[in-house]
């Protein structure tokens, strides 16, 4: 497990060369949205994604059921499609896409984990993105002694042992208010971050290496602009294609490292009520139907195809978002 | 070149001290220790642990356990047992009577039995399979992505490339075996020899299918940059026949990005794992990255660390290699 | 353009080179297979004559094919203590004694043996002519070496300190502890001092005797049949623990010969048992064949165990008539149930395990007997075992399980009961339930535990209300392991259990619950009256007098309360319909019977 874990946002750990070859001009934002506009799948992407969005955040109001009652009896409840689950149980349709193993509601159990798992994918990806970009710039631009230090640093923070990190830091700080924020899924994440940024490091380190040499750089270093004026200006803008080709990864990968680091006994608290903001997340919820398949395999086939149409959004969005930003895009 | 190497080579070591020296701290500071097993299974009762502390040195200050383990130590007989700076990874504390160097390369007994029946050769056997499949499946995809740019061609590919990312390997692996073996009869649910190529080919499909996905998005896009460059629409200009000018450039130039990024991943294969291990059932390395932390089986821990270490860092270099052996920009620096 | 031209040539030689490495590599090791056979053809014969020689002629295909699960970390005798590794050494390896299919101690390699009166002395008459697989001699000699090699503190076997009533045992390895850690010399000296006393003890306590009563010379001694054990205390109960795997004669020149690592291969693995380990090959296969120089009934099939520990995929490798027996979850009974074929392969039973759920008894609010009465009143084990165990487990109201001998039928105290719960607390010093302390109810988070926990908090909640400040603290699970065991840690309470070594109530009261215990001082439990009954019961020799003393014990330890007893487990297999003659006992460490494998046989005739 630790080799998915290990290799997650590092998954991307691509020396993209991105090659661009002008700075970014205000008209090229505008030209990049005209782009972005006309690509349909993006826009379906876009919309869809804004749509687990909005059920993840009305998730108390859209679910049928609290998602943490079980009902005795109940379990293995087949969805509305099917008569009778492997278990030998006939569908009600008062649990539409049937019940887990404690005879749960998985329909809301899924809303739930939608809320969760967006979190789980979006916030250490920014984390990282800020992390990654800052000391592969720094890396890139300063070159020499800077660069192999930050690039050994990076090969240190690679093959160390994560799942040992988020041990220490999830057993002594579990318990402190910091460990209870957002039903400890805040400190996971955020430690989960600091030891999952090397493949970014390096792969904007590639791009500005080769940012550096190219000439308009140069022209804007001869005419006096500053380093921090300079990155800022024409390197981040110049990377960002390539970030946005490394979140569309990362940000799935996440999502899954949370399933299989749960698996290992790290993550979310669980819920006794059910009114926390985060209760159960894919994660968990892949865990458990997996654990369940023989006698609810359906929940697990929901489970994915949910999963698997947010990640393609994902991946369709990351792509219409490259095209679009791509400066040498004439149209 | 050489100047990149012998930069390498002195920082070589620093990094894995530096590395052993984190993960030795890591491991002593989590709770729990070897003696603490599965809370639902038998413990080790004091008097036995305290035993059991003594022979292993774990009843010693830090510093020394780690100089001991490292360097080596006199041992009870009065000889000079060496550690790791003889490739000696110390002796497992679950696996008694196996040193971890035992557990990764050792051959089991057995008529035609050799190293690539040690848990590393099946897991090396595993990884590169799983590499060729990613790379001569994802890189071809990758390419016709790129041509039908944003045609029904290119978004069916995306989709089916990234099926195998959007779940976990486990529900992948499990609905595999579900429709070919099960279902088809195509092959057993549990294989029963791993010699020949056949049983190989479903887990190493399984387990190469991330880093395929992966290698299909970047050549995609590297593919995309290139062929908007001025000299592939030069050669086209001319009048060069499509094919021509795709194979004779464009593949070439957008070869550079993708394989450098394969380094890495290749290490990833390589080191295996325990989802796709126990699944299939195949006796590789995997588990032990995962298990000796759980165990705190502390030279496991070392051991694996140190092995995946040193492969990454071989890993990036021939990365870094290869990049300034292609790029003339990056090998002047 | 050179360069690159260059450069193209050695990425296509990697790529090819991986795809040649990755394709070709198995073909290659067969033919090296070839090679070496040529080369250790003359080695080869000399193994074949042995194991050849051994062997039953068995048809080929009575196979019982068993998916053992996790693959053992270690095969040793001496040192292991996990039941997937005895499931490996019970079978080519036998003890002194051994258990029938009732669980009753019967002769195994001693043909009988006897107490003196005080039962501080007990004799061994081992059976003539008994012999390894490889056809040489056992003698008693073999045994008093692998007692004396478990109680070593050289060997710091996990389960050493199990043989700890023979005397000298303890001092032995307390005193080398002691010796290990001391830095003042002239202490250190005194320590290995007495470490020797109490190893020359030990060697005057395990003695085989010859014919005329001597020591035996060696291991070929044939009169050598006598062996003699001197305890430190009546222990009316020994000859069971005679039969447990440490006490297996692995030999020891086998054990020299292979170093660290010879359990590792069944070339040293020579043993007494039903079965011959033929080959092991890690983390996929073990396989065996019936011992023909056993001196019982021989085993009527072989035996190939696997290792596959995905349960979702063994239970589609059972289905595919890949496995003969596997293990049923609770998450694939229902499944298993509502099919016509595989309902009728289902095999529960009980099995070895109490769980209880365990509170710090010198803890707030866990100190006042009151609260711990409410939440074992609390407790809804029916309805646990229904919709959680998913009926794979039983309810347990006290500690000894069913089918051991010590169980109590009909207890009812503190059995599930909200209304008691509730007037529990009011009775308590707290008064109410919004008066009490938070409660955090901490467990090892595995998938399965979380499940389990969250159904836990959520009945609690419903009995006591909303006034309950009840929080689940999940921890990684070795980390909550050495929280369990240091009493200074903040658990509060947390479940836990014990299952049997032997079926003794010796085993389940005294080991576990004497206040001198590790266990019984970590939830802080000590009663006199208790320990007294024990103390008293373990050295009583009518066995009538002895079962009635520890009944008032368990009597004790029910009123006293200190966990609220929860449920006992069952182990379920499915079994494959052409299997039969398996006696299924809680003991089983691998399969249905496994503790009795020469009455199973397979019927080829219904095999696919």
């Amino acid at each position: 497990m630790q080799t998915d874990a290990r290799t997650l946002p590092a998954a991307a750990a691509a020396e993209q060369l991105a090659e661009p070859q002008g700075p970014v001009s205000r008209s090229q934002w505008s030209l990049a949205w005209r782009r972005f506009r006309r690509n349909r799948a993006a826009l379906v992407s876009i919309a869809i994604i804004l749509l687990y969005g909005l059920a993840g955040l009305f998730a108390p109001w859209l679910a049928p059921h609290n998602p943490v009652k079980d009902n005795s009896g109940r379990d293995y409840v087949p969805p509305f499609w099917r008569a009778h689950s492997p278990a030998g149980v006939a569908a009600d349709l008062t649990f539409p896409l049937g019940t887990d193993s404690q005879g749960r509601d998985v329909l809301s159990r899924i809303l739930y984990g939608t809320r969760s798992s967006m979190v789980a994918g979006l916030m250490p990806a920014l984390i990282i993105l800020v992390i990654g970009s800052t000391l592969g710039f720094l890396a890139g631009w300063a070159g020499g002694l800077t660069d192999q230090l930050v690039m050994r640093t990076t090969d240190i923070f690679y093959a160390f042992p994560d799942v040992l990190f988020l041990i220490l830091i999830m057993v002594t700080l579990g318990s402190t208010p910091l460990g209870r924020l957002g039903n400890g899924l805040v400190l996971f994440l955020s430690a989960l971050a600091v030891v999952s940024w090397t493949g970014l490091a390096r792969l904007v380190r590639g791009s500005a290496l080769s940012l550096k040499s190219l000439e308009f750089i140069d022209a804007a270093r001869s005419s006096g602009a500053s380093n921090a004026r300079i990155i800022m200006r024409h390197l981040l803008p110049n990377s960002l294609s390539l970030m946005v080709v490394w979140a569309a990864f990362a940000v799935p990968r996440l999502i899954i490292a949370e399933a299989i680091l749960g698996y290992l006994g790290l993550g979310l608290r669980p819920s006794i009520t059910g009114k926390e903001f985060f209760v159960t997340s894919w994660g968990r919820l892949f865990l458990e139907a997996y654990s369940n398949v023989a006698s609810q395999p359906d929940f697990l086939l929901v489970l994915s195809l949910v999963v698997s149409v947010f990640v393609i959004s994902f991946t369709f969005l990351g792509d219409g978002l490259r095209d679009a930003l791509d400066p040498r895009q004439k149209r | 070149m050489t100047g990149l190497l012998f930069r390498r080579f002195i920082w070589f070591f620093p990094v894995i001290i530096v590395i052993s020296l984190i993960t030795f701290a890591l491991m002593k500071l989590a709770p729990g220790g070897p003696w603490d097993r599965d809370a639902e299974s038998k413990q080790v009762d004091p008097r036995t642990q305290k035993l059991l502390d003594q022979r292993f040195g774990l009843d010693r200050p830090l510093p020394e356990q780690y100089l001991r383990y490292m360097v080596g130590y006199i041992n009870a007989k009065g000889s000079f047992e060496c550690g790791v700076v003889c490739g000696n990874l110390g002796p497992s504390y679950r696996q008694r009577g196996k040193n971890v160097q035992d557990i990764f390369f050792g051959v089991p007994e057995g008529d035609g039995r050799n190293f690539f029946h040690s848990k590393f050769g099946y897991s090396l056997r595993l990884g590169l399979l799983s590499m060729s499949f990613a790379v001569f499946v994802g890189i071809p995809m990758g390419v016709i992505s790129a041509l039908r740019h944003n045609t029904s061609v290119d978004y069916l590919i995306t989709l089916v490339t990234n099926v195998g990312v959007a779940v976990p390997s486990f529900v992948v692996a499990f609905f595999a075996i579900i429709v070919l073996a099960v279902g088809l009869h195509l092959i057993p649910v549990v294989q029963k020899s791993w010699s020949g190529i056949t049983p190989w080919i479903v887990p190493a499909m399984v387990f190469g299918f991330g880093t395929l996905a992966q290698t299909a998005r970047f050549t995609r896009s590297a593919m995309l940059e290139v062929m908007s460059q001025e000299f592939i629409r030069a050669a086209r200009s001319k009048g060069l026949g499509e094919r021509v000018v795709i194979w004779k450039h464009t593949v070439r130039n957008m070869l550079i990005p993708v394989v450098t990024n394969l380094g890495p991943a290749l290490v990833g294969l390589i080191t295996g794992s325990i989802v796709i291990e126990n699944i299939f059932g195949i006796p590789g390395i995997g588990r032990d990255f995962v298990l000796s932390i759980g165990n705190r089986d502390y030279p496991l821990i070392m051991g694996t660390t140190l092995l995946y270490a040193v492969l990454i860092v071989l890993g990036n270099l021939s990365v870094d290699l290869l990049y300034g052996l292609i790029d003339p920009r990056v090998r002047s620096e | 353009m050179k360069n690159r031209n260059w450069s193209l040539m050695a990425l296509g030689a990697l790529a090819t080179g991986a795809l040649v490495l990755g394709a070709c590599q198995p073909q290659v090791v067969e033919k090296e297979v070839v090679v070496t056979q040529i080369v250790e053809k003359t080695v080869e014969k000399e193994v074949e004559k042995i194991v050849v020689a051994t062997a039953v002629p068995v048809e080929k295909t009575k196979l019982l094919r068993v998916n053992l699960g996790t693959y053992p970390d270690l095969i040793d005798p001496q040192k292991s203590s996990f039941v997937n590794e005895i499931a490996h050494l019970n079978k080519f390896y036998e003890g002194l004694t051994r258990l029938d299919a009732k669980l009753v101690t019967v002769p195994a390699a001693a043909e009988s043996w006897a107490y003196n009166a005080d039962a501080t002395e007990l004799t061994f008459a081992l059976r003539a002519g008994l012999m390894y697989s490889d056809g040489s001699v056992l003698n008693a000699k073999r045994f008093e070496y692998s007692i004396i090699r478990n109680i070593n503190p050289a060997t710091a076997g996990e389960y050493a300190t199990i043989t700890n009533e023979i005397m000298g045992a303890p001092d032995w390895q307390d005193n080398t502890a002691a010796a290990g850690e001391e830095t003042d010399a002239a202490k250190k000296a005194a320590a290995e001092k007495a470490a020797a006393e109490g190893e020359a003890n030990v060697r005057a306590s395990v003695q085989a005797l010859g014919k005329d009563g001597a020591p035996c010379a060696d291991y070929e001694q044939a009169d050598c049949l006598t062996l003699k054990l001197k305890l430190s205390k009546s222990a009316p109960y020994f000859h069971t623990i005679m039969g447990l795997w440490v006490t297996y004669p692995a030999k020891e020149e086998n054990i020299d010969a292979g170093g660290d690592q010879w359990w590792n291969s069944s070339k040293y693995q020579v043993g007494n048992g039903p079965y011959v380990l033929k080959a092991l090959e890690p983390f996929v296969r073990a396989s065996f064949v019936p011992n023909a120089n056993y001196w019982g009934d021989q085993a009527m099939t072989a035996l190939e165990y696997s290792y596959i520990t995905d349960s979702a995929v063994s239970f589609q490798a059972y289905q595919n008539n890949e496995f003969d027996v596997v293990g049923l979850s609770a998450e694939d009974l229902k499944t298993a149930q509502a099919d016509a074929n595989l309902s009728k392969d289902i095999n529960v039973y009980p099995g070895s395990c109490t769980t209880a759920l365990q509170f710090r008894n010198f803890t707030k609010p866990f100190d006042d007997a009151q609260v711990r009465a409410a939440f074992s009143y609390a407790l809804d084990r029916e309805r646990w075992v229904k919709d959680v165990l998913k009926g794979l487990g039983s309810p347990a109201l006290t500690w000894i399980p069913p089918g051991f001998p010590g169980f109590k039928e009909g207890e009812t105290r503190f059995a599930y009961d909200a209304d008691k719960a509730k007037a529990a607390i009011a009775a308590s010093t707290y008064g109410s339930v919004d008066k009490l302390p938070p409660i955090v109810l901490s467990f090892g988070d595995t998938p399965r535990n979380r499940t389990r926990y969250e159904w836990l908090g959520q009945r609690f909640a419903e009995v006591f209300g909303t006034g309950l400040k009840l929080e689940l603290n999940p921890i990684e699970p070795t980390a909550f392991t050495a929280m369990q065991k240091d009493k200074k840690s903040t658990l509060q309470m947390f479940i836990g259990g014990w299952c049997a070594d032997y079926p003794d109530p010796q085993n389940w009261l005294s080991v576990y619950f004497n206040g001198s215990t590790s266990f019984a001082s970590r939830i802080g439990f000590a009663n006199a009256e208790f320990d007294a009954l024990t103390v008293q019961a373990d050295v009583e020799l009518d066995n009538a007098k002895r079962a009635d003393l520890y009944q008032q014990a368990q009597d004790k330890l029910v009123d006293a309360n200190p966990v609220g007893f929860f449920w006992n487990n069952v182990n379920s297999y499915l079994v494959k319909p052409w299997v039969s003659g398996y006696n299924k006992t809680p003991q089983d460490a691998g399969y249905p019977g496994d503790i009795t494998p020469q009455t199973i046989d397979i019927d080829l005739a219904q095999v696919p």
